[in-house]
């Protein structure tokens, strides 16, 4: 499968982030801030009134859309990523990525990609870079031709 | 947010300071729970990357609360993830025993025109399989932001 620079990796949606799923999320974290739960918690932070979600949930939805086009978690060799915003119970959030170079290092085809989670409508709340080794199982989408006149 | 009683010295003094460190297994159940959280397949022998975060932090053998007093800060001072940076030498597997260990490398001390004072601080926390020994199988470098009130 032929990868180019600049392609869009096929990008993942979640509709609407549950609130359940984070209090689920808090106890696999020990994570003991009230934000994740309760809104009064989240009332009394200044955040709105809906809580907040994990960064590892939304680290992991970006890894998730990285991984299933790579062909699994083992093609998965370096992931950074920085953390810009919130994400809240209820927020459609989307991860998408663009092929950012691709090379051969040690006979196997490497991919480096662009990576991001958007909140629809919103802004972004997490940014970087994956890595990963192998042919990907799914195909990319072409980028956009560019007009040379532009 | 935490008035600055906290010097660049103290701040300095952490530098190097060593995470007492724990195991961790991805037992069936988490790894189950965990991929039902962040929408992500269940089944197979790989666990989700996001273990690389959840297995390191969760066995750096100090809470989150403790880990801010180490300098002089607490969770209701506002702390944030900066970023993320993982490593993955072999992929985590469902049912695997993984040792932390790890250490504070950076701390500085940095002003925003927006942020204000704030510190940054970085670790660095590697996995081992159960024993201990050998090749890091990953390895997460993240970052906290401290806010700071002079």
């Amino acid at each position: 499968m032929t990868v180019r620079i600049g392609d869009s990796l096929p990008p993942r949606d979640v509709p609407s982030v549950d609130a359940e799923k984070m209090k689920t999320m808090a106890a696999l974290l020990s994570d003991s801030n009230p934000i994740h739960w309760d809104a009064e918690a989240v009332r009394a932070a200044g955040l709105g009134d809906r809580p907040v979600n994990q960064g590892p949930s939304n680290m992991a939805y970006v890894l998730d859309m990285v991984s299933s086009w790579a062909g699994g978690y083992d093609r998965l060799r370096r992931v950074r990523l920085r953390f810009t915003g919130n994400v809240f119970a209820g927020d459609h959030v989307r991860a998408s990525g663009t092929v950012a170079d691709v090379r051969r290092e040690d006979g196997e085809t490497v991919t480096e990609c662009d990576v991001r989670l958007d909140v629809v409508g919103g802004g972004t709340v997490l940014s970087g870079t994956a890595t990963v080794a192998g042919e990907p199982a799914e195909p990319t989408e072409p980028a956009e031709p560019v007009d040379p006149a532009e | 947010m935490t008035a600055v009683a906290f010097t660049e010295q103290d701040l300095a003094s952490v530098v190097g300071r060593r995470f007492p460190g724990g195991t961790y297994t991805i037992t069936p159940w988490r790894a189950w729970l965990t991929n039902d959280v962040v929408l992500a397949p269940q089944g197979g022998e790989h666990a989700h990357p996001v273990f690389m975060f959840i297995a390191a932090t969760s066995a750096m053998g100090v809470s989150w609360d403790e880990l801010f007093t180490w300098f002089g800060a607490t969770a209701a001072d506002g702390p944030l993830f900066g970023d993320c940076d993982i490593e993955i030498n072999r992929p985590l597997v469902v049912g695997g025993e993984y040792r932390v260990d790890g250490f504070v490398y950076e701390a500085q001390r940095k002003q925003g025109r927006r942020a204000g004072v704030f510190d940054l601080v970085r670790y660095q926390l590697e996995l081992r399989d159960g024993d201990g020994d050998g090749e890091p199988v990953g390895v997460c470098r993240n970052s906290i932001v401290f806010p700071r009130r002079i």
